[in-house]
């Protein structure tokens, strides 16, 4: 082969292999097929790309021309695509549209289904209807949202399963228990009936032989004769006794009589006991005097620590300052055990206005009493005080809220627990708390229940 | 022509000189690598518009490169393919997709393997041969009394043999894409006894004319690389055999390394003008 053959095959045979693959290609896009245009419109194209194939029922037909994108939110992808004339009798104007996948790999493809054999065949430009394409994701976040259920519904089936094998246990050893007891009882019951029908059999025997008090009853006649006389005797007695209390009623009679007359406005029980009256009345008197004396007394700063020390103090008139300093310690003879409650915890949020008195929550009262359980093997004796707090707002805004929660909680623990009005009291205290250990996890929102311990019963 | 510049290097300087000093002749000599290159490829395309045109040359050299390099590269191809779709077939039968095996092969060769090899084996064999052939000629003063006989040496030396590669490269590319989808069918009907029609039908299903086209004509700029990186250093070639070899040598490196370099480029490009990689 001379050099320029060579050139020349080498360049020929190169072009015509380029030209084959050329064509190879192009065959298999089908450019060089004539194709008529149509369109579609979808929602979301999910990664189907201008140059895609198209699949009229399975077969290849041709390729997406392009995809123009919506001009607003509620409109949708148009796609447009060339189909072979060869399937153009396939593609109806009821064909379906739709977007599929070519295995878990592979692209996106546009499938369009056969048309119904009435309606027209689709021409250049026809616009087909579509079906929104399905997305694996959305089917896996159902699948999870199912199992998610199942899984719910089979731990409620399980605990009611569990709850009803629970109670037929149960009923199965009452069952067992009841049946064990019983028998014991029905063994005696049936020992005892044994017994009595053999007595019953002894006793008949003994009556039919004319053997015994009843058999003599039934057999002998002297008996009845002195039935008889022992009855004629009772006749007479009962004579006798109906003339003893005709006698009786008439001397009560005349004892009514009497008295009656001891009761009149001119009798002398009259005097004596207006006399009592009147010696009553003075007495009272004479008691209040020495109340309101003793009450003075225990006002009176010379002799205030003595009575506060014995005990005698009137909650009403101990301020906030005086409570702080231990007023009601009495020098540390009545040491106070406190218990803290928050605010949030008693009171329904609701009622936390300006407007009016906190409400006590169920689940507050249910705490309330829980709390109150410390104390209740000492009373009566000490005194119980709830001390009121409050952070929030001015200083007047504390102590009104203090003092709202602090009364609040002592009117249900009076009316709760039945206690004395006068050994417990509401002591709104603000912002400032009593200095104890406890303060330091302390909020300052809501009332802490101290009680001051009787010096005599410790 | 005796008034044309010649390309030069810079003298390497005799040892030991500083470590600084190394690296900055070695930068200047770089930055002069590349500055020399830019223009004697600029020349030869000024050069290879402009009439008369030596057909006969580049015939002759299109034989050279072209036709004597076909053997190569087909064989290079089939091994190609029959390895490749042993590789694929290794990753693909995992997932069950052994149907995809012929589209995979035929993509990966055609828009990047083929092209690739081909201008890397190109860059080996005719890189080598004409800066070897241009230093041999050059250390030998043929060049000069080319231009002592008024001849324009640059034309009828290096261009010709750039246009010649330049012409080559997609024939050699196109061998190479037909010899490795052969090669991958043959290892894909021993394996599974596939037929060639449905291995054609399934090769070609996922390649469009965007794979096709671009690839095959990026191989021109390769061959451009190839044929300008060969004459500039073969004309540079000094110091006698020696230099000749290291013309040889430093043809194919350098041939190879702007190959690689420039595929990257052109990817970039093919990538901007075919945003898809589709049809």
């Amino acid at each position: 082969m001379t050099r320029l053959a060579g050139v020349g095959l080498f360049v020929v045979g190169g072009l015509v292999l380029f030209a084959a693959a050329l064509f190879m290609v192009g065959d298999r896009r089908m450019a060089f097929a004539r194709t008529f245009r149509v369109a579609t419109q979808f929602s979301r194209v999910t990664g189907l790309q201008p140059g895609a194939v198209v699949r009229v029922s399975g077969a290849r037909a041709g390729t997406i021309r392009r995809i123009d994108p919506p001009t607003d939110p509620a409109g949708r992808f148009r796609v447009e695509l060339d189909i072979t004339e060869e399937l153009h009798p396939l593609v109806r104007t009821d064909s379906v549209a739709s977007i599929e996948a070519e295995g878990l790999v592979g692209g996106s493809f546009l499938s369009i289904e056969i048309g119904g054999a009435d309606a027209p065949i689709a021409t250049s430009g026809t616009m087909l209807p579509s079906r929104e394409p399905f997305e694996i994701a959305d089917m896996l976040q159902q699948m999870g949202a199912t199992i998610v259920k199942v899984n719910a519904t089979v731990d409620v089936l399980t605990g009611q399963v569990q709850h009803a094998l629970d109670s037929v246990v149960v009923t199965v050893d009452n069952a067992n228990a009841l049946i064990t007891s019983v028998s014991d009882d029905a063994t005696r019951i049936a020992s005892a009936g044994a017994r009595i029908s053999t007595d019953l059999a002894d006793l008949t025997a003994d009556i039919r032989d004319g053997d015994g008090t009843v058999a003599k009853l039934l057999h002998d006649d002297t008996l009845y004769r002195r039935l008889a006389a022992a009855a004629e005797h009772g006749e007479a007695i009962a004579g006798d006794t109906r003339q003893i209390v005709g006698d009786t009623r008439q001397i009560v009679g005349d004892v009514r009589a009497a008295v009656e007359r001891l009761r009149g406005t001119d009798g002398q029980v009259t005097g004596l006991i207006d006399e009592l009256r009147q010696t009553v009345t003075q007495s009272r008197s004479a008691v209040s005097g020495f109340a309101d004396n003793m009450d003075a007394l225990k006002r009176n700063f010379l002799f205030r620590g003595f009575f506060n020390r014995r005990g005698y103090f009137d909650l009403d008139a101990v301020s906030p300052d005086d409570y702080r300093k231990g007023v009601l310690t009495g020098g540390g003879e009545r040491p106070a055990v406190r218990i803290w409650l928050t605010a949030d915890r008693l009171f329904a949020p609701a009622a936390e206005g300006a407007a009016g008195t906190p409400v006590l929550t169920d689940d507050g009262q249910a705490r309330l009493d829980s709390a109150m359980t410390a104390f209740l093997d000492q009373l009566p004796g000490g005194v119980l005080v709830v001390e009121g707090y409050s952070r929030d707002g001015s200083r007047q805004s504390q102590f009104r809220t203090a003092r709202g929660r602090a009364a609040t909680v002592r009117d249900y623990l009076v009316d709760r627990f039945g206690l004395d009005a006068q050994r417990s009291g509401a002591m709104p205290l603000g912002a400032t708390p009593v200095e104890t250990p406890e303060l330091a996890s302390w909020s300052g929102e809501g009332i802490a229940l101290a009680y001051f311990s009787d010096p005599a019963r410790r | 022509m005796a008034d044309r510049p010649m390309p030069e290097l810079l003298p390497t300087p005799a040892a030991p000189v500083p470590p600084a000093d190394r690296i900055g002749a070695g930068v200047l000599n770089t930055f002069a690598l590349i500055g020399g290159l830019a223009l004697w490829g600029g020349r030869a395309l000024v050069e290879a518009l402009r009439p008369p045109y030596d057909v006969d040359e580049i015939v002759r050299h299109l034989y050279d490169i072209g036709w004597r390099s076909t053997p190569l590269l087909a064989t290079s191809g089939f091994a190609i393919g029959v390895v490749l779709s042993m590789h694929t077939r290794a990753s693909l039968e995992r997932f069950g997709a052994e149907a995809m095996i012929p589209a995979g092969l035929a993509v990966a060769v055609v828009r990047e393997t083929g092209p690739l090899t081909a201008a890397l084996l190109a860059a080996g064999r005719v890189g080598a041969g004409i800066g070897a052939e241009l230093g041999a000629m050059r250390v030998t003063e043929q060049i000069d009394a080319l231009e002592a006989s008024a001849v324009d040496a640059f034309k009828y030396l290096a261009v010709t043999r750039i246009v010649a590669c330049m012409i080559a490269m997609p024939i050699l590319t196109t061998v190479m894409n037909v010899s490795a989808v052969i090669g991958g069918f043959v290892a894909e009907h021993a394996i599974s006894g596939m037929s060639w029609d449905l291995y054609l039908e399934r090769a070609f299903s996922l390649i469009g004319f965007s794979d096709l086209l671009p690839s095959t004509l990026k191989t021109i700029a390769f061959g451009f690389i190839i044929g300008v990186t060969g004459s500039y250093l073969g004309f540079a070639a000094q110091r006698g055999t020696e230099g000749v070899g290291q013309a040889a040598t430093r043809s194919v490196v350098l041939a190879s390394v702007l190959v690689i370099i420039s595929n990257v480029v052109l990817v970039r490009l093919i990538f901007f003008f075919y945003p898809q990689g589709g049809a």
